[in-house]
């Protein structure tokens, strides 16, 4: 069993209370799984390469923006300001 | 005959490629760090690993990588209890895999891994964990698969990572990383033992880093990328800036299926999304794997004499900074936002953004991690509103009303960083900013100045924190947290029945499970044409955790138009012209988060029998609020069914019994095809029924999918009439007692006697009509 932690004291090694991942490595075994062909683009598509499915059109997520200025008085004033204006419009069913 | 394929047939003989369930020709259990290497043929994939979990593994980590070839597309898909679904005779439909698959690692690269915890809304728990590889290039190739099971107390700790080599991807923003690299002489300032200008940048940003991950703990790999640009100059201008990459959401009706997010129909900023994914972005949402999670931007000019005089940026790490700005508190502010710290509800238009939304509109009809915790409370003793149920005015009256925008999140009202807790709601909800006058960009996305000193105030402070605050327990709440998600215990499992949008009525699907196959369904989608004359589409699948996810047919479609070829020996056809589309989901799962169900449209059942379905007919798309029609119990025999002839296929009779006062009633759907065997549909209701009561048959003269629902209740007109002897359908048909009922029928479609439909024949019952339970997780 691999000792993998000590005790504050430092007397002793232990086992974890819940053993870690043994991660030494493993020779790897060859296996010949049962395997299925991916459907190809439909019919009526021209091409005929399997497609990996289409991920909804990204977003993006707004941009918060920190904002100084120097005052007349010499006091800085920082602020916050934001732009959405990268966040597209929802498109139910929009499945590229 | 199997009664799949009855079902089928009674119908439009859509069915036969079913086979009855899958067989599951060979598994191969894999055992804990073991890897096993096999080759993976071009275009195809392998389903049958798995690894049994026991209930005292913390982790199970899986990696797929294609050997020597790490370029090579590969993806990972996991699930578990249940294997993945498909017709083994058929080639496989990836969306649909995809779509059943409760984590992924999907990137474009051949290296894919994902981490399952004891956490979030499909947590790891004890049982049988599916595997399937999938390989999307032309050639064979050789892959690697591991899985892993970790007992650990800890869960892994990966702290943020900072890009400071300008390293994007196709399609994103130049990066100048050149100021990181400025070799202008410095000497070593309040801990920061760079020597450079460029070296003091670097190490502030890096240990910036250091403290959000400290106080985060993040469990996967999170990427900052930083770059400098010109952002203003003078005595007013940007010191920095930053964003989520991108915003991710569950809604697999849009092509965005991740159920392992918290939160289905609800936006999750990148990081936060990619924790619950227990994966990189690029691996849960595909693309290459340069993209960052985090993007931040600071003021070239700043440290200039262009940029705010003689002040500019202090790198030290001991926040003196005098009267110099604080990097690292800036830095960690930005940050901050990045990882989900913001609102998406409109401040309204500004100079810089006069396209903007009015103030209180919604950026996005979809919820967001961030303003599901946001409430208004008007009065010291009101609980408050959520904030995205109000509408718009009261929203702006929300965003204005200085201090009644409240954060109510779980972890905020217990955190002993708010002043607050221990106080009775809502006095423990943490105030956010809402000055009278909007100020954009601070409102609603920063605490309020009354609770002073936190990071993610509105305004910087000499105090210039170096920790989270409060805004931790903010993170936590929008999605930083997996460990407080309520684990899904069960996936709906719906009775047949018919479903419903009330805005749309008059439209509507009958949805039948398939007796003898496991939550496997029949769909008929009635509906009405550009010229509110009645049509019908079908479509088969399973229900997978509560989705029906048919696949798509080898024309692409998941919902096809039935076309009956008269005259034919087999005269059952579906819709292959490439001018016909037809896509259709349905998820049963939290549909009353989901826009279409919080539309405020009167009559939604607005419990957990909602559906949304989502469907594309050609050039047409939209979601919908689905629920079942339910009706009082009969007193005799429960007629409910799909009724065919097995010998005579290409249409079917609907019945769906009720309780009157006079007795037991029936609503009949005929559906059968027109002289140009196009599937149409008419109704009649008999009260009370009786089986071989006689009924005129009615036409509906209804209105387009995309058309408002019209004021007038619709028309309707003589087209034929119905005679149905019904038997009881819960009499088996092996018993020795079964009889099949009879249908005499004629229809002529829009009235003309030249395009007349005409049976009489012997009818059976086709569908399981039974109750049924949810499906337990474990």
């Amino acid at each position: 069993m691999l000792c993998l932690l000590w005790l504050a004291t430092g007397l002793s090694c232990v086992p974890a209370a819940h053993a870690a991942t043994d991660t030494m490595a493993r020779p790897a075994r060859h296996v010949a799984p049962a395997t299925h062909a991916l459907q190809r683009q439909p019919r009526k598509s021209a091409a005929a390469e399997v497609a990996k499915p289409a991920f909804a059109p990204r977003r993006h997520g707004p941009v918060l923006k920190l904002d100084a200025a120097l005052e007349a008085n010499g006091k800085l004033e920082l602020r916050c300001d934001e732009d959405h204006s990268v966040v597209a419009p929802t498109a139910p069913g929009d499945r590229p | 005959m199997s009664i799949a394929l009855k079902v089928a047939t009674a119908v439009a003989g859509l069915l036969l490629a079913l086979s009855g369930n899958p067989s599951r020709a060979q598994e191969i259990r894999l055992e804990s760090g073991e890897p096993v290497v096999f080759t993976l043929p071009a275009a195809a994939f392998a389903d049958g690993f798995y690894i049994d979990v026991e209930d005292s593994d913390t982790a199970l980590t899986i990696n797929l990588d294609a050997v020597e070839y790490p370029e090579i597309d590969v993806d990972l898909l996991v699930r578990r209890a249940t294997p993945f679904q498909f017709d083994p005779a058929l080639p496989a439909d990836a969306s649909a895999l995809f779509d059943q698959a409760q984590y992924r690692s999907a990137s474009s690269s051949g290296e894919e891994t994902l981490t399952v915890l004891k956490q979030g809304r499909l947590p790891l728990r004890a049982g049988r964990w599916y595997i399937a590889a999938l390989n999307f290039v032309n050639a064979d190739v050789q892959v690697q698969l591991t899985a892993t099971r970790s007992q650990s107390a800890e869960p892994p700790y990966v702290p943020i990572s900072v890009d400071l080599t300008g390293d994007i991807s196709s399609g994103e923003d130049s990066c100048n990383v050149a100021p990181f690299n400025d070799s202008t002489p410095l000497s070593p300032v309040g801990g920061n033992s760079g020597t450079t200008l460029g070296q003091q940048r670097r190490n502030a940003l890096l240990e910036a880093a250091r403290l959000v991950s400290e106080e985060l703990r993040p469990t996967v790999p999170i990427r900052l990328r930083a770059c400098w640009d010109d952002l203003g100059s003078g005595d007013s201008l940007t010191l920095a800036q930053a964003s989520s990459t991108y915003i991710f959401l569950d809604d697999t009706g849009i092509g965005s299926h991740m159920p392992f997010l918290d939160e289905r129909f609800t936006y999750f900023s990148t990081p936060a999304s990619a924790r619950q994914a227990g994966t990189s972005i690029c691996r849960f949402a595909g693309g290459p794997c340069n993209v960052a999670d985090v993007r931040a931007e600071f003021n070239t000019t700043v440290d200039t004499a262009d940029g705010l005089g003689s002040r500019g940026f202090y790198y030290g790490f001991d926040r003196n900074h005098g009267n110099d700005i604080d990097f690292i508190s800036v830095g960690i502010h930005e940050v901050t936002h990045g990882l989900g710290f913001y609102g998406l509800i409109s401040t309204g238009p500004t100079d810089d953004d006069p396209d903007a939304p009015e103030l209180g509109e919604r950026y996005s009809d979809y919820g967001d991690a961030y303003d599901n915790h946001v409430r208004y409370v008007s009065s010291p003793d009101d609980a408050g509103m959520p904030l995205l149920d109000l509408d718009v005015a009261d929203r702006a009256i929300a965003l204005t009303s200085h201090d009644g925008l409240r954060f109510a999140g779980m972890h905020v009202l217990a955190s002993p960083r708010n002043p607050l807790t221990g106080n009775p709601a809502p006095g423990n909800y943490a105030p956010l900013f809402a000055p009278f006058v909007v100020n954009p960009g601070s409102t609603l996305s920063h605490f309020s100045t009354s609770l002073s000193g936190e990071l993610m105030g509105p305004y910087a402070t000499a105090a210039a924190p170096h920790t989270l605050g409060l805004a931790r327990d903010v993170l936590f709440d929008v999605g930083w947290d997996p460990a407080a998600v309520e684990a899904v215990e069960s996936f709906p499992r719906p009775a047949s029945g018919i479903y419903f949008d009330p805005a749309h009525s008059g439209h509507g699907v009958n949805f039948l499970r398939v007796p003898g196959l496991e939550d496997f369904y029949f769909l008929v989608f009635y509906t009405f044409d550009a010229a509110g004359k009645p049509e019908f589409y079908i479509s088969s699948g399973p229900l997978v955790d509560g989705v029906f996810v048919p696949s798509r047919g080898a024309n692409g479609d998941t919902l096809a138009r039935p076309v009956y070829v008269h005259g034919e020996a087999d005269p059952n056809r579906v819709d292959m012209s490439p001018g016909f589309n037809g896509q259709i989901r349905l998820d049963f799962n939290e549909a009353a988060k989901s826009p279409a169900c919080r539309d405020g449209y009167p009559g939604r059942s607005a419990d957990a029998s909602q559906a949304v379905m989502t469907w594309t007919i050609n050039n047409e798309s939209a979601q919908w609020c689905l629920q079942p029609i339910l009706a009082p119990s009969v007193q005799g025999p429960d007629y409910s069914n799909l009724w065919g002839n097995a010998q005579d296929t290409g249409w079917g009779l609907f019945t769906f019994s009720y309780g009157v006062d006079e007795g037991d009633a029936i609503s009949l759907v005929i559906y059968y095809p027109d002289g140009d065997g196009h599937g149409r549909w008419a109704i009649q209701q008999l009260t009370p029924f009786a089986s071989g009561d006689r009924g005129e048959l009615l036409q509906v003269q209804g209105y387009c999918r995309l058309c408002e629902i019209p004021d007038e209740p619709l028309t309707n007109s003589v087209v034929g009439e119905i005679t149905p002897g019904l038997t009881d359908p819960d009499r088996p048909s092996a018993s020795p007692d079964f009889a099949p009922g009879h249908m005499a029928v004629k229809v002529d479609f829009d009235g003309n006697a030249s395009l007349r439909f005409e049976r009489d024949v012997s009818i059976v019952p086709l569908v399981d009509w039974s109750p049924v339970e949810d499906a337990a997780t474990d």
